[in-house]
């Protein structure tokens, strides 16, 4: 990962500090997570809707 | 006495429930062994000797008035640290929780103690359950009591360790993406994740909301199969928490495998990845002992291994961020190289990365429902490697991601994992064993028939009395 494009992640996050601190360790981990961002699946259909894992409260539970 | 550390769960409550073995006793006898064990093996970040006794000591005097809550009465049990015991601090093995007190029990430590349970100790974790094993952490990690000085996996590494060497003879873990299995296949031990909403999570400091599970962890799937009992039930303030009915699930553990179907997934650890050969070996033993039990085990194939754990990781990382931003902007150095690493990656992704990999989810979850039509559980690896020695980073670095349990914290379905055999180095292999949503009543049929079939229960590790 280029210098620029961490430092641009870093301050998105608000991870000056760590990228003063632990720049090595900081480009490794996002690295890293970029390239398992790259092996996300790019056909996916727009009714294809995220997993949701969330559960509907019972009914008893719900507004009349 | 030596034989009051290996009794089981089961064994233990009869001798209370006669009134042959005191819950004082057996929990002084304990809080001895551990004080003479665990400076060897690591697996208490807090022992609580005053907190156990009172409670030992209640225990008995209700048996004495003629009173029994049942299995757990005066049982042992300890709690892996990121699970809230209240007025004791939770320190998720981190220095930034060092002073973290608990203000009110996680609902599963009130279950245990309100069925009579003695809660021994908070157990070592990988740092906030995902960094690990560590040794720049103000406590030191646990030690594998296999091999003498190997990686005990992770990251509920400290309730795995407990077991193996004795100290106690169940524990609670989380799993999210496979912490509850890992330790139990690396110490030769039974752990259960079950499946997603069964128990509740209130109280267990996070480290992913999507994918974390409490899991029970015993020597044996029949104390496994009693603890989870304990634990289920819904959580109206658990929003993960589902309202289903809690079945028995050892009502027909002893039922066998005759006329059961069971998917041998073969390409995660055989083509996907190549397991360790003992390894390998070990899980198609296994599903030749099933077949020669009268189960019809047939080789399925689920999606490729590498898209759950892309799935997985990146859902992971990006919860894992949210709930660690700020500190990782304010105080990076007050955690652990480890997990400050592993934790940070999350702020790679952006918001559609998040979605996206929850779309590719329910993609999974349909497709690994679709292939296990028909069948009654899935019979594939757990870990695709022995223990390494736990002072070779390279090598834990190594054998950590390489294992087939992330796949079913994506999909939320029951797994569990239990030993299989032994390398010739005398380390734990095993077998995962997965079934459909709430049905984990099925696993604990097919473990237990395995498990009785097997021969492997009661090794313990040598050097460990």
């Amino acid at each position: 990962m280029q210098d620029d494009e961490t430092l641009r992640l870093a301050r998105r996050a608000g991870l000056e500090r760590y990228l003063a601190d632990h720049p090595e360790q900081l480009r490794a981990a996002l690295a890293s997570a970029s390239a398992l961002r790259d092996r996300l699946p790019r056909d996916l259909s727009p009714a294809e809707e995220p997993a949701h894992v969330y559960r509907a409260r019972a009914n008893k539970e719900q507004p009349r | 006495m030596t034989d009051l550390a290996w009794l089981s769960v089961r064994e233990t409550a009869a001798l209370i429930g006669a009134r042959k073995l005191s819950p004082v006793e057996l929990t002084d006898y304990l809080l001895r062994r551990i004080e003479r064990l665990d400076p060897r093996w690591h697996a208490f970040i807090r022992v609580l000797p005053e907190h156990a006794r009172a409670a030992a000591r209640a225990a008995e005097a209700e048996l004495m008035a003629g009173g029994s809550r049942g299995v757990w009465h005066g049982m042992p049990v300890g709690l892996k640290d990121i699970i809230d015991l209240a007025g004791v601090p939770t320190t998720c093995h981190s220095k930034l929780f060092a002073d973290h007190k608990a203000a009110a029990s996680a609902v599963v430590t009130e279950k245990l103690e309100t069925a009579g349970a003695v809660v021994v100790g908070k157990l070592s974790t990988h740092e906030f359950a995902i960094g690990g094993p560590s040794f720049d952490l103000p406590w030191p990690p646990a030690v594998n009591p296999w091999g003498g000085n190997n990686f005990p996996g992770g990251s509920s590494s400290g309730s795995g360790v407990a077991l193996a060497t004795g100290m106690l003879p169940a524990a609670l873990g989380t799993d999210t993406g496979g912490s509850v299995r890992n330790p139990a296949s690396m110490c030769g031990i039974v752990g259960m994740k079950p499946t997603y909403g069964r128990v509740s999570r209130r109280g267990v400091f996070p480290l992913a909301f999507s994918l974390d599970h409490v899991g029970p962890m015993t020597r044996d799937v029949a104390d496994n199969a009693l603890l989870l009992q304990l634990l289920s039930g819904h959580d109206p303030l658990d929003p993960g928490s589902a309202d289903v009915p809690v079945p028995d699930f050892t009502a027909g553990i002893d039922c066998g495998v005759k006329g059961l179907r069971i998917g041998h997934v073969r390409h995660f650890y055989d083509g996907d990845e190549t397991a360790h050969p003992e390894q390998l070996a070990a899980i198609d033993a296994a599903a030749d002992l099933l077949r020669s039990l009268g189960a019809d085990v047939r080789e399925i194939r689920l999606r490729p291994l590498d898209e759950y754990t892309v799935c997985n990781r990146v859902i992971l990382a990006s919860e894992a961020f949210s709930i660690h931003r700020r500190d990782l902007a304010s105080r990076p150095g007050d955690y652990g190289a480890l997990a400050r690493q592993r934790l940070v990656g999350g702020a790679a992704y952006d918001a559609a990365d998040y979605v996206d990999a929850l779309r590719m989810r329910a993609r999974l979850i349909a497709a690994t429902h679709e292939a296990m039509a028909g069948y009654d559980a899935i019979l594939t690896a757990s870990s695709f490697d022995p223990a390494p020695p736990i002072d070779d980073a390279e090598a834990c670095a190594r054998v950590y991601p390489r294992q087939a349990r992330q796949p079913f914290n994506v999909t939320g379905q029951p797994a569990l994992a239990m030993p299989a055999g032994f390398t010739k180095d005398g380390l734990p292999l095993s077998i995962q064993l997965v079934g459909h949503d709430w049905q984990e009543a099925m696993i604990y049929r097919i473990a237990y028939a395995y498990e009785q079939a097997a021969g492997w229960l009661g090794r313990r590790p040598p050097g460990v009395d």
